[in-house]
């Protein structure tokens, strides 16, 4: 039953993380035109359209996500993400990363 | 950001450092030559559709003059680029699907070189035509030289300026020209705003 988990986990290819569910993922900020921003990390604990609410070590950060480049370890895989792909609503993120992903030259 | 020009001929080294450009992205109509992109130059759709078999994996740009080829070439998933001429022909169709497929439409300098008078004024009002719907669709754009030959690059600053005058907005063809240099020599580079970390 581990081994069929994993395996279904690991089907799951990186670039899917854009469609994937963000609340409960450990993320950083690696970029951000706010200074004080960057190096924030912790879980994601709440969503909206255009933030993320990070519960850090000490307190809750709110973090826009336009303009700003989170890493993020997805698939066992360490990804840095463009906050611009991410501008919308969590319960849109299926429909819309999916459109994403089918657009999306590689 | 970088800056980068897109052309029809090999320029040699010195000639980036004097116009501008971190690197050129040169297009050549053989697809086993070590050049950065292939130019598929065709007259139908026929022609398009056997010239994009003999393709993998490569920076591919659409050259024609045809409606129906360009309609066609902006649906396939292995076109990046529809490039530009003086002969080329985008309907208002062509430039909307262009939007939702993520192919990128060239703007270039260099047709109006050649031109003056008559022909150059209905040129700046189809290319004003143009800007409108692509502003309009959000259509990612590339402003470049074009150039097939050396007297025809010109600084990036000038190519710049002169699309800037056009009323198009410049930071969105270098951030286009980014997102194409990121996907071709990239080894990180996974999908448009998804890396690995190096």
């Amino acid at each position: 039953m581990k081994n069929r988990s994993k395996s279904i986990k690991s089907g799951i290819k990186p670039e899917y993380v854009i469609a994937h569910e963000w609340i409960g993922l450990k993320v950083s900020v690696k970029e951000s035109p706010n200074k004080s921003e960057v190096g924030i990390c912790g879980e994601v604990v709440d969503e909206t359209m255009n933030t993320f609410l990070i519960k850090t070590k000490k307190s809750l950060k709110k973090v826009a996500k336009k303009n700003r480049v989170f890493g993020v370890n997805f698939q066992e895989k360490n990804l840095r993400i463009n906050g611009n792909y991410l501008c919308f609503r969590p319960e849109d993120r299926i429909k819309r990363g999916i459109i994403l992903l089918r657009k999306a030259k590689r | 950001m970088i800056s980068v020009d897109f052309t029809r001929f090999e320029p040699s080294d010195g000639v980036k450092k004097l116009l501008g450009f971190d690197e050129f992205i040169v297009f050549s109509s053989n697809p086993s030559d070590g050049s950065s992109g292939y130019l598929l130059k065709c007259d139908s759709v026929a022609d398009l559709l056997s010239g994009l078999k003999k393709v993998e994996d490569k920076l591919t740009g659409v050259l024609s003059g045809d409606l129906k080829v360009n309609r066609e070439a902006v649906m396939r998933k292995k076109v990046d680029i529809i490039l530009d001429s003086p002969e080329r022909r985008l309907d208002y169709g062509t430039l909307k699907l262009a939007a939702e497929k993520d192919v990128i439409i060239e703007l270039s300098l260099f047709k109006f070189l050649n031109t003056a008078g008559l022909k150059r004024l209905r040129l700046f009002g189809e290319t004003n035509d143009v800007l409108r719907v692509l502003k309009k669709f959000d259509v990612p754009y590339i402003f470049t030289s074009g150039a097939e030959e050396f007297y025809q690059l010109r600084h990036s600053k000038q190519i710049n300026d002169f699309f800037a005058f056009l009323g198009a907005e410049v930071e969105k063809s270098d951030h286009n020209k980014e997102r194409i240099v990121k996907r071709i020599s990239s080894d990180n580079y996974i999908i448009d705003g998804v890396e690995l970390e190096p």
